[in-house]
C-alpha cells in the first residue's frame, strides 16, 4: 500500500475530458462543499455523458427505423440515392414526432396561443406537461435506488415497493371516508410510503441480520408484491362494478390536486417529487443520519469502528429506498385514473434500467436529467 | 563492470507536481542497485516510465548502450526489463506453470498448450537460481514469499536481464526476507541486474551494491553500502538529521486507566483467541504488546475497542466497567484507538479528508446543530489538523484514499490524538510507513504518554515494541507469557518469549547467547 500518491497522481494528468473516468468519478463523487474542488468536472462534463447516452441512443434507434421500415428497401430497390432518402426522411419523421410527443408542436404552440381556443391551448401544451406527469413517478423510483446506492444496498426491488406503495395509497384513498382533502390526501401519500417501506423494511432486516443478499432478496418479494396484487384486484380489492381486475376509485379528497382544466393531467406531484429530490440531497450530505448512511454505504468495517450502527442503517437505508419508491407507485396511481391495476412487467422492467444508470448521479441533477431520457423512451413507444 | 541500463534526465511532471526531476541513474551488470526513498519521493513514477506506463517528458533510456524507448510492459519485457510487482500479478486458482506460461504459452501442435515443456523449463530456471518452487501447485495454496518466486520465475521466463523489485519485502516475514536476499545474490552472481526499490534502511545496507537516494523527485546522492549507515541514509531520504533513536523520559505511572481481568475472546470461526489475559496500564505508561502476528493481539484490541464480543472476563476503563460496551461508548469515555487496519477500519477511503477527520465526533456538537451537520466547522478543524499534524494533502476536499499510505496514518492520528483523552489504543501505528512519518508517529504517542495518557502498543516489530514501551507483554497463542519492564527486557529475550520458550528457559537462552556473543 506504499506509494500510493505517486501511483494516484496520473488520474488527474490529463485534462482532457475522457468518458470512462468521469463516469467513474461520477460514481464516485461524493459531494463539494459549495467550493470547487480542485481538479473538479465542470459542468459541461458532468452533463456529457448523459448527452453522449441520449445521442447513442437515438443513433441505434435510428438505426432499427431504418431497418425495419418497409419503404426503405423498395426505394433501395430503386436506386441507392432514393434509398438513402427515404431512410434519412423515415428517421426524421419519426424523431420529429419523438420531439411534438415529448415537448410538443412548436407551430402549433405558437399558432393556439394567438387563437381563441382554450381548450386548443390546453391541447397544445399537454404534450410537455404530460412529459412531466409521466416523469413524476420515474423520479420518485430513481430517487429509490440513488439513495439506496449512497447507503450501500442494490435496491434492485424497487418495482415490488412500487406495487405495495401504489396497493397501500389505493386503499386508503378509497376505503378512507369523511376526511377533507387538507387531511386525506397526506394521509393517502404516507401510506403509499410506508406501504413502500415495508417492503423494503423485509430484505433490509435479512440482510443486517441474516447477511442475505439484497439483490436475491428484493427480486423474490417482487413476485411476491405482483402476486398479491393479483389476488387483490381480483378479490378484496376488486372494483364491485367491474369486471375488469381494476381497484375501486379513490375518494376526490384524496385526489392530489391538478393544475389546469382538462385534459391537461399536471399535477402537484411533480413539485412534491423536486422537493423530495432537494430533501434526500439534504438528509444523504448535510445530516448526521446521511453521514451515517454513506459511511456504512462505502465502508461498512470503518463505519463500526466510528460507532455507527451498521445494521440500524442498512435496515434504514431499504426503508426510505423502498418508502420513495412507494411514493412512485402512489404517483403512478394518480397518473392513471386514480385506480390501481395491474402494470404490465415489461414496461416496469424497462424502467429499471435508467433507474441504475441514474443512480449514481447526484439526487438534484438526477431529477432534471432523468426527465428528458425518459421523455425520450416514452415518447418513442407512444409514436410508434 | 558494464551498464546495462542508463537513465539519463528523465523528468515527469504531473499537474502541480514535479515526480521526477531531471534523474540520471546507471545499473551496472550483475549488482543490485538500491532505491531508497520516502513514500511519495517518485520511486515508483520512475520505475513506471523504466516499465511503460508511462512516457518521460524529457530524457532518455539506454539499455546495453542504445537509447530506447518503452511504450508498454510487454515492450519492456521484450527489451529485457522486467518487474516484481509489490501486489502480485497472479492467478490464484491456477497452477504455477500456467502461471509463468501465461501471455508465453508453450504450445504443441494443432495449438494445444504444452504444460510439460513449460514445467520443464520453469524447473530448470528453478535449480539454476535457487529458485525453490514446485510447478504443479496452484498458486492459492503457496505462502507469500513462494509466490514472489514465481513472480520472479515469471520474469526469468520471459528472459529478463533487468529486474525490478518494488517494495518487495512488505509482505514478508523475516525468514522470508532473508531467502529473497539470498536468490537476489545467485541472480546477480549469474550476470542479472536487480534494481531494488524501498525504504528500509537495514534492507539496503544489506543487498545493495550501490543506493541511490531520491526526494521529492530528484536524485540525492549515491553510495556504497560500506560508506553509508543508517543515520546518514535516513537523513538523505528526509532532507534532515533523523532521529533513529527516540530521547525517551522516565515514565511516570499514575493511577490505573485500563484493567483487563481473564480476558477471553474467540475469533469469527469460534477458536481461541485470547486466552485468559490480564493486565493494568496505568496513566503516563506504555504497555507494548510483542508477538508474531496471528497470536491474538488483534483479537486483543479489537475486544477491548468494542468491536469485537468478549466472551468472558472484563475490561474496567478509569474503574467502569466497558465489557460489552460499544466503540462509541468506548470512545466517549476517553479513549482512542489507532487500529491495525487503517484502511478497512480507520478510513473511508472515498470519503475527503476533512469527513475523515470527524469521523468519530461528526454527531457531537460543534460539528453537530440537532441532526444538522456544520460542514463549515468540519472544514475549519480539517484545514486545523492538517496543519498541526504535517499532513501533506493537496486539500481538506482531497479523498483520503488518494494520499499516500504515510498522510493516511496521520489523517487517523491527527482525528484521534487531537481529541481530550485518558487512553490510546495504538495497534501496529506504523505498518508499512516511511522513516519520516514513523518517527512523526512514534513522538506523537510518547508526547501523549508524557501528557498523562495510558497507552496500549501492539505492534509485531520488535523494535518499535523496544524503543517505545515503559512494560513489554509478550502475546504467544492468546496468552500473555509475560510482562517485562522495558530496562529488563533485551531483545533476544523477547524474542525468545515470542517464540513460545517459557520466561525461565528464556532467560537462561538470552544469557548464554549474550555471553557467546560477549
Amino acid at each position: 500500500m506504499t506509494d500510493q500518491e505517486e501511483n494516484k497522481i496520473p488520474q488527474d494528468e490529463k485534462n482532457k475530458p475522457e468518458i470512462g473516468k468521469i463516469f467513474l468519478e461520477e460514481i464516485n463523487n461524493q459531494f463539494s462543499h459549495g467550493q470547487k474542488k480542485k481538479g473538479h468536472r465542470t459542468i459541461g462534463q458532468v452533463i456529457l455523458i448523459p448527452i453522449l447516452a441520449v445521442v447513442t441512443g437515438l443513433i441505434l434507434g435510428g438505426i432499427f427505423i431504418i431497418f425495419t421500415t418497409e419503404q426503405v428497401y423498395t426505394a433501395f430497390g430503386q436506386s441507392f440515392g432514393a434509398g438513402l432518402y427515404t431512410a434519412l426522411d423515415v428517421v426524421t419523421k419519426a424523431y420529429a414526432a419523438l420531439f411534438t410527443g415529448a415537448f410538443g408542436n412548436p407551430a402549433r404552440m405558437i399558432a393556439a396561443l394567438s387563437s381563441p381556443d382554450q381548450v386548443e391551448v390546453r391541447r397544445a401544451f399537454n404534450p410537455f406537461l404530460e412529459s412531466l406527469v409521466t416523469s413524476t413517478p420515474y423520479i420518485f423510483a430513481g430517487l429509490a435506488v440513488a439513495l439506496g446506492f449512497r447507503a450501500g444496498v442494490f435496491n434492485i426491488g424497487a418495482e415490488g415497493q412500487i406495487f405495495i406503495g401504489a396497493i397501500t395509497a389505493t386503499y386508503v384513498g378509497y376505503s378512507v371516508t369523511g376526511l377533507p382533502a387538507i387531511i386525506h390526501l397526506p394521509l393517502a401519500l404516507l401510506a403509499g410510503a410506508l406501504g413502500g417501506a415495508a417492503w423494503g423494511f423485509i430484505p433490509g432486516w435479512l440482510k443486517a441480520k441474516t447477511g442475505g443478499h439484497e439483490v436475491i432478496n428484493t427480486i423474490m418479494m417482487n413476485y411476491i408484491a405482483f402476486r398479491l396484487s393479483d389476488w387483490l384486484l381480483t378479490g378484496p380489492m376488486k372494483r364491485p362494478e367491474s369486471f375488469n381486475p381494476v381497484s375501486p376509485e379513490v375518494l376526490p379528497s384524496a385526489w392530489i390536486p391538478q393544475f389546469f382544466p382538462a385534459p391537461i393531467r399536471f399535477h402537484l406531484g411533480f413539485f412534491i417529487a423536486l422537493a423530495i429530490a432537494y430533501l434526500v440531497y439534504w438528509l444523504l450530505f448535510k445530516t448526521t443520519w446521511g453521514f451515517n448512511l454513506r459511511t456504512v454505504g462505502t465502508n461498512p468495517s470503518a463505519a463500526k469502528y466510528a460507532g455507527m450502527n451498521v445494521s440500524f442503517n442498512i435496515i434504514l437505508a431499504m426503508c426510505l429506498s423502498g418508502a420513495l419508491a412507494g411514493l412512485a407507485g402512489t404517483n403512478e396511481v394518480w397518473r392513471s385514473t386514480a385506480t390501481w391495476r395491474w402494470l404490465s412487467p415489461q414496461v416496469t422492467v424497462l424502467i429499471v434500467l435508467p433507474w441504475l444508470y441514474w443512480a449514481t448521479t447526484t439526487p438534484l441533477a438526477w431529477s432534471w436529467l432523468h426527465y428528458y431520457s425518459v421523455r425520450s423512451v416514452v415518447g418513442r413507444l407512444g409514436c410508434s | 563492470m558494464t551498464s546495462v541500463l542508463e537513465l539519463r534526465g528523465i523528468t515527469k511532471r504531473f499537474p502541480g507536481v514535479l515526480a521526477n526531476d531531471h534523474i540520471d541513474l546507471t545499473l551496472e551488470k550483475g549488482a543490485v542497485h538500491a532505491l531508497l526513498g520516502e513514500n511519495g519521493a517518485g520511486k515508483t513514477t520512475l520505475m513506471n516510465i523504466l516499465y511503460g506506463l508511462y512516457q518521460p517528458d524529457e530524457g532518455e533510456i539506454f539499455v546495453d548502450g542504445q537509447p530506447i524507448k518503452v511504450h508498454s510492459p510487454s515492450d519492456a519485457i521484450r527489451k529485457g526489463i522486467g518487474m516484481v510487482h509489490q501486489h502480485f500479478m497472479l492467478i490464484p486458482v491456477f497452477t504455477v506453470t500456467e502461471n509463468v506460461m501465461l501471455g508465453e504459452e508453450a504450445l504443441r501442435l494443432g495449438g494445444f498448450l504444452d504444460r510439460n515443456k513449460a514445467a520443464k523449463k520453469i524447473l530448470h530456471i528453478s535449480e539454476q537460481y535457487n529458485l525453490e518452487v514446485d510447478p504443479d501447485s496452484y498458486i492459492k495454496d503457496l505462502p507469500v514469499g513462494v509466490q514472489q518466486r514465481v513472480e520472479i520465475i515469471k520474469l526469468l521466463y520471459r528472459k529478463a536481464n533487468i529486474l525490478i523489485f518494488d517494495e518487495p519485502t512488505a509482505v514478508l516475514t523475516p525468514q522470508e526476507a532473508d531467502e529473497l536476499f539470498k536468490i537476489m545474490h545467485s541472480l546477480t552472481e549469474q550476470d542479472k541486474s536487480i534494481i531494488f526499490i524501498t525504504h528500509k534502511l537495514r534492507e539496503v545496507l544489506a543487498v545493495a551494491d550501490l543506493i541511490t537516494v531520491i526526494r521529492r523527485g530528484k536524485v540525492i546522492g549515491s553510495v556504497k553500502p560500506a560508506e553509508a549507515d543508517q543515520k546518514k541514509l535516513a537523513s538523505m531520504m528526509v532532507g534532515r538529521d533523523v532521529k533513529l533513536e527516540l530521547d525517551k523520559g522516565k515514565a511516570k505511572p499514575g493511577e490505573v486507566v485500563l484493567q483487563v481481568e481473564n480476558l477471553l475472546v474467540t475469533d469469527d470461526a469460534h477458536r481461541l483467541e485470547v486466552d485468559n489475559v490480564s493486565f493494568e496500564i496505568k496513566k503516563g505508561e506504555i504497555l507494548g504488546i510483542a508477538g508474531i502476528q496471528g497470536n491474538g493481539q488483534t483479537e486483543l484490541v479489537e475486544a477491548i475497542t468494542g468491536m469485537r464480543d468478549v466472551d468472558e472476563g472484563k475490561i474496567l476503563l478509569l474503574g467502569r466497567n466497558v465489557t460489552h460496551l460499544s466503540p462509541r461508548v468506548f470512545t466517549e469515555a476517553g479513549s482512542a484507538h489507532i487500529p491495525e487496519d487503517r484502511q478497512r477500519d480507520g478510513l473511508v477511503l472515498p470519503f475527503p479528508v476533512m469527513e475523515n477527520l470527524i469521523l468519530c465526533t461528526y454527531y457531537l456538537p460543534p460539528y453537530a446543530e440537532g441532526p444538522v451537520i456544520q460542514w463549515h466547522l468540519a472544514l475549519q478543524n480539517a484545514e486545523k489538523l492538517v496543519q498541526d499534524f504535517d499532513i501533506r494533502t493537496p486539500s481538506a476536499l482531497t479523498p483520503a484514499g488518494s494520499l499516500s499510505g504515510g498522510n493516511q496514518q496521520k489523517v487517523i492520528v491527527a482525528r484521534e490524538l487531537s481529541r481530550p483523552i485518558h487512553l490510546l489504543i495504538a495497534a501496529q501505528p506504523t505498518r508499512g510507513l516511511d522513516v519520516g512519518s514513523i518517527e512523526y508517529i512514534h513522538a506523537q504517542i510518547l508526547k501523549r504518554r508524557d501528557e498523562g495518557v495510558a497507552v496500549l502498543l501492539a505492534s509485531t516489530e520488535l523494535d518499535e515494541i523496544m524503543q517505545l514501551s515503559d512494560r513489554i507483554a509478550v502475546m504467544y497463542r492468546g496468552r500473555i507469557t509475560a510482562i517485562v519492564p522495558a530496562e529488563e527486557a533485551t531483545k533476544e529475550y523477547i524474542g525468545l518469549l515470542m517464540a513460545g520458550i517459557s520466561p525461565e528457559d528464556a532467560k537462561t537462552q538470552a544469557v548464554k547467547k549474550h555471553e557467546i556473543t560477549v
